[in-house]
């Protein structure tokens, strides 16, 4: 299978790549100003916010598939979207559980870092719209650091995909699910060869995010 | 007076890091802070930019007064050491950036190093590269804090020269903290002693350097 491939082994790998790389980007979208911002900005409650960022690192796939899956299904309230069963919410319930980690991570690293860049632009009376991309620029190489795990993240999860997306044949089959779906039919040799793709395909993706990193030292 | 100082305190718990009752900088003068590692300099310079607040007392500069600040640490931006000076300029002077940045970076000896990446030079080029940065846009107030540590001594002597060359041609008043009582003799007007937070001694700097009065400025100098 994975040196001939076929069509179905296509199909369900393009969609795996689609939701990962929709859903890791959108997280990365979101996740990193939220980071930047609360790190660079001092306000009441600053605490109490990164300590539920770093709460919501945390958060259970399988529960996050469930409350996306009531949000979206034909009562809940974004029912009328039509969303449920689709590689859409796929990538939305993908990008609830990424941000939180992006937005963490890069909270985390850019306060370790922002002393000095936060002094250097007050004092040359840079505005804090500037002094964050200043900051952003000086995160580059750990913001493809943080990208990559991502992506990892947004490629191996199963549990919020396999409920909101419903591992629909043609439709919204992606690897993960369908090496659990081989799983639980016994075709082992299957799911293994699909694990072994996957793994592939990340490796792939880090050489080139390696490459990027390079060029941002 | 372009600033006025009253009953500004610093402290972490008990631990009071700096007490100033009153003092008031005159316009266009250049003051030298002295004083041992942890005497306050640091402190209320950080205080001043506003980059740290006090816990107590009040600071105001003259209304409309452009604050620039130099910190301990300097600090090179990953960009070209051009573009780390340009970043400086405000957008009205955007066409005229690249030329102001071109010449202060050759007063700088840095014109070799316009296209190395800021964050990769050695402690005494960023401070060169800091201060051609905050020299770049126009401030009526300097706050230096150790403006010229990390340079040797020919770096030091042209970034001073360039330094008050600012100075003159902006009418600017200089606060600066240095370790250096060469510095502060070659530069400043006033010297300010402190010595555990508290603001000892002032004066003309030649009378405070030749005639100390207070116990505590008279043995800092025997052992600078």
């Amino acid at each position: 299978m994975m040196i001939s491939g076929n069509a179905l082994l296509r199909e369900i790998v393009a969609t795996t790549l689609q939701m990962a790389f929709s859903s890791s980007l959108l997280a990365l979208l979101i996740g990193v100003p939220i980071g930047v911002l609360v790190a660079n900005s001092n306000f009441h409650g600053k605490k109490i916010i990164v300590v539920l960022m770093r709460t919501l690192m945390g958060l259970p796939p399988v529960v996050v598939g469930i409350v996306i899956f009531v949000l979206f299904s034909g009562t809940g309230p974004f029912g009328s979207l039509r969303l449920i069963y689709s590689v859409d919410l796929m990538i939305i319930a993908q990008v609830c559980l990424i941000f939180p980690i992006v937005a963490g991570m890069t909270e985390t690293f850019v306060s370790s870092i922002s002393s000095p860049i936060l002094e250097t632009a007050k004092g040359l009376g840079i505005g804090k719209l500037k002094t964050n991309f200043l900051t952003l620029n000086e995160s580059k190489y750990q913001i493809v650091a943080i990208y990559l795990f991502a992506f990892a993240r947004a490629i191996s999860e199963v549990g919020a995909v396999q409920i909101v997306g419903g591992n629909i044949l043609h439709k919204t089959r992606v690897m993960t699910t369908t090496i659990a779906l081989n799983y639980n039919t016994g075709q082992f040799t299957y799911a293994i060869a699909l694990g072994i793709i996957l793994l592939l395909i990340a490796l792939g993706v880090n050489l080139i995010a390696s490459l990027l990193q390079r060029r941002t030292k | 007076m372009i600033l006025t100082i009253e009953n500004l305190k610093k402290q972490y718990g008990d631990k009071v890091v700096l007490d100033i009752e009153k003092f008031e900088f005159e316009k266009g003068l250049k003051y030298a802070i002295i004083g041992a590692n942890g005497s306050g300099k640091s402190t209320l310079l950080k205080i001043l930019a506003k980059t740290d607040k006090q816990s107590n007392g009040n600071f105001e500069f003259e209304k409309d007064t452009a604050v620039g600040f130099m910190p301990q640490h300097s600090f090179g931006f990953s960009m070209s050491v051009l573009n780390n000076i340009m970043l400086a300029f405000p957008l009205k002077y955007k066409n005229i950036a690249k030329v102001k940045t071109l010449e202060i970076l050759e007063k700088l000896m840095l014109l070799p190093l316009k296209k190395k990446n800021g964050a990769h030079l050695s402690g005494g080029e960023t401070e060169r590269l800091a201060l051609g940065r905050l020299l770049s846009n126009q401030h009526d107030i300097l706050l230096l804090d150790e403006p010229t540590a990390s340079m040797d001594v020919q770096s030091a002597i042209v970034a001073e020269k360039v330094l008050l060359e600012y100075l003159k041609q902006n009418g600017a008043t200089l606060i600066f903290a240095t370790h250096s009582l060469k510095q502060a003799e070659r530069i400043a007007d006033i010297i300010i002693f402190f010595a555990n937070g508290n603001l000892i001694e002032y004066g003309k700097t030649k009378t405070v350097l030749n005639f100390p009065t207070s116990s505590q400025l008279i043995e800092f100098l025997q052992k600078a």
